[in-house]
């Protein structure tokens, strides 16, 4: 279980650094829950805490998408330009603590 | 051909379904509880109509009924049985109410007028008109400049049926944003309520010079017209006024195909009118947008109280409800900040992991390290929380 989870972990991070299009969310979340079966240890808790922090990387870019799905129907929506130059803005930022990340 | 007085614009606009509806309905069960808030005791009902094979919530406010609405069962409780799915809409509704309820305390010390703005719109969407109005009334103290809530608080008014106030302030909230069209069609329909036809026909007219594409104001201008051809028959302008702004709206409308048969009876004209009206009234986003709203104060001054199953159970109500033919701009904006907010679960888990177990040698250098990088961007998130704009 352990060792499978370090892959997973691998893979997520992996991902979030690559310049993917698409979310494979059914993959991600199976790995996530895999990861919160781990045994409570505190390798397991590592683990977990580690995925817990990666997923954010997937929430935020299908936060992206979605501003970006919203602009493709209305290019004139402010609101939804403003909200994807923030994210776009500090999507460097993200990146870079997800880097950061070690295990 | 219908005389003035059954044509009253009050048929027509007649689209909204009201809870005295499921009275008389199957209902094959259902589930309620009783909850005190302040003066009041509130009883939240959710039924099973078998008939229409629907699931409402129903809000009673000291045994009176103010509102009820048609629940969405998402995909991932589809499979259970229905006294479950009663069970979980309950607890759902009840914790959407009383955070709605502890929220006015806080808003009413520091929330923005676009708070208040927002809780105003949960409260009206949910039958509640006195808590709606003292936050839309907030808001314009604020803020008189937020047009939207001119808007808002004018339906409330027209719910207690006291037009005349919903007409002064559209007026004032028109002066005050001429530009903006949908304030414009609103007085224009208020103007049609109170029998002000001249008026009512200048604010179309001018909601129309500033959104040339403005369905609602299509079909608003079919109306006047087939009213005006219903008192004067002598004038058969006013029935080709009719089918040229219906054909406009026709036009607007995807779903529709514009008959391929001349259309030149009133009967026909206002029978194609109704549908499309009611086709307006079945698009409206009102509902989930009042219930983002929510959710998204309840992030910024409720967040203890969310479960992240709450939020799982939002997100997903909503991006179904996109995927159900609403597949709005604004929706979909809607849904990038949901899955933002929705993060901060996961980083709070993280985080919370990482301060609080104790680590072997092996981990713990490297437990140091990431709640390190954990903080730094929870400080930069949080800087960049007040600027989502929704």
């Amino acid at each position: 279980m352990i060792g499978r989870n370090w892959e997973i972990l691998e893979n997520l991070k992996r991902d979030l650094n690559s310049n993917k299009l698409s979310i494979n969310w059914d993959y991600i979340l199976e790995g996530l829950e895999e990861l919160e079966k781990s045994e409570d240890t505190p390798e397991g808790e590592f683990q977990k805490a580690c995925g817990y922090f990666l997923i954010c990387g997937y929430y935020w870019q299908e936060a992206e998408r979605q501003f970006q799905k919203a602009l493709k129907k209305n290019p004139q929506l402010r609101k939804a330009q403003n909200n994807l130059k923030n994210i776009q803005e500090h999507k460097s930022a993200f990146k870079h603590s997800f880097q950061q990340i070690e295990f | 051909m219908f005389n003035q007085e059954e044509m009253s614009s009050f048929d027509f606009w007649d689209s909204v379904q009201t809870g005295e509806e499921h009275y008389s309905s199957t209902v094959e069960a259902k589930v309620k509880e009783q909850i005190k808030l302040g003066e009041n005791t509130y009883e939240v009902e959710v039924v099973y109509d078998s008939a229409e094979k629907q699931i409402y919530s129903l809000l009673y406010r000291n045994n009176h009924l103010v509102s009820s609405q048609y629940v969405h069962i998402v995909s991932s409780e589809k499979d259970f049985g229905l006294n479950y799915q009663l069970q979980q809409i309950l607890k759902r509704e009840k914790e959407n109410l009383t955070a709605s309820w502890n929220l006015i305390g806080v808003i009413n010390q520091k929330g923005s007028a676009s708070e208040h703005n927002s809780l105003g719109l949960f409260f009206l969407d949910k039958g509640l008109d006195n808590e709606a109005a003292e936050q839309f009334e907030n808001a314009l103290k604020k803020s008189p400049l937020l047009s939207d809530t001119y808007k808002s608080l004018s339906s409330v008014y027209l719910r207690k049926g006291v037009p005349h106030k919903a007409l002064e302030l559209l007026e004032a909230g028109v002066k005050l944003n001429p530009t903006f069209a949908d304030l414009r069609n609103a007085l224009g329909w208020v103007y049609l309520e109170c029998q002000k036809r001249k008026e009512a026909l200048e604010q179309f007219t001018m909601a129309l010079e500033l959104n040339k594409n403005y369905a609602e104001v299509f079909l608003n201008l079919t109306l006047w017209y087939l009213q005006e051809s219903a008192n004067h028959p002598e004038n058969s302008q006013a029935l080709t006024q009719a089918i040229k702004y219906l054909k406009k709206a026709l036009s607007l409308n995807p779903e529709f195909s514009l008959p391929q048969e001349k259309i030149n009876e009133w009967e026909e004209i206002s029978k194609l009118y109704l549908i499309l009206k009611n086709r307006v009234a079945q698009k409206d986003t009102s509902h989930i947008k009042s219930v983002c709203e929510l959710f998204f104060l309840r992030f910024s001054y409720d967040q203890g109280n969310i479960s992240q199953a709450s939020w799982q159970y939002f997100l997903m109500g909503l991006n179904e409800k996109i995927g159900s033919g609403f597949d709005f701009p604004d929706l979909r904006n809607y849904l990038g900040i949901g899955y933002w907010y929705y993060s901060f679960f996961f980083l709070e888990k993280s985080h919370a992991i990482l301060r609080s177990v104790k680590f072997g040698k092996k981990l713990k250098n490297l437990a140091t390290l990431n709640l390190e990088v954990v903080d730094t961007l929870n400080k930069q998130l949080e800087k960049l929380q007040p600027r989502w704009e929704r």
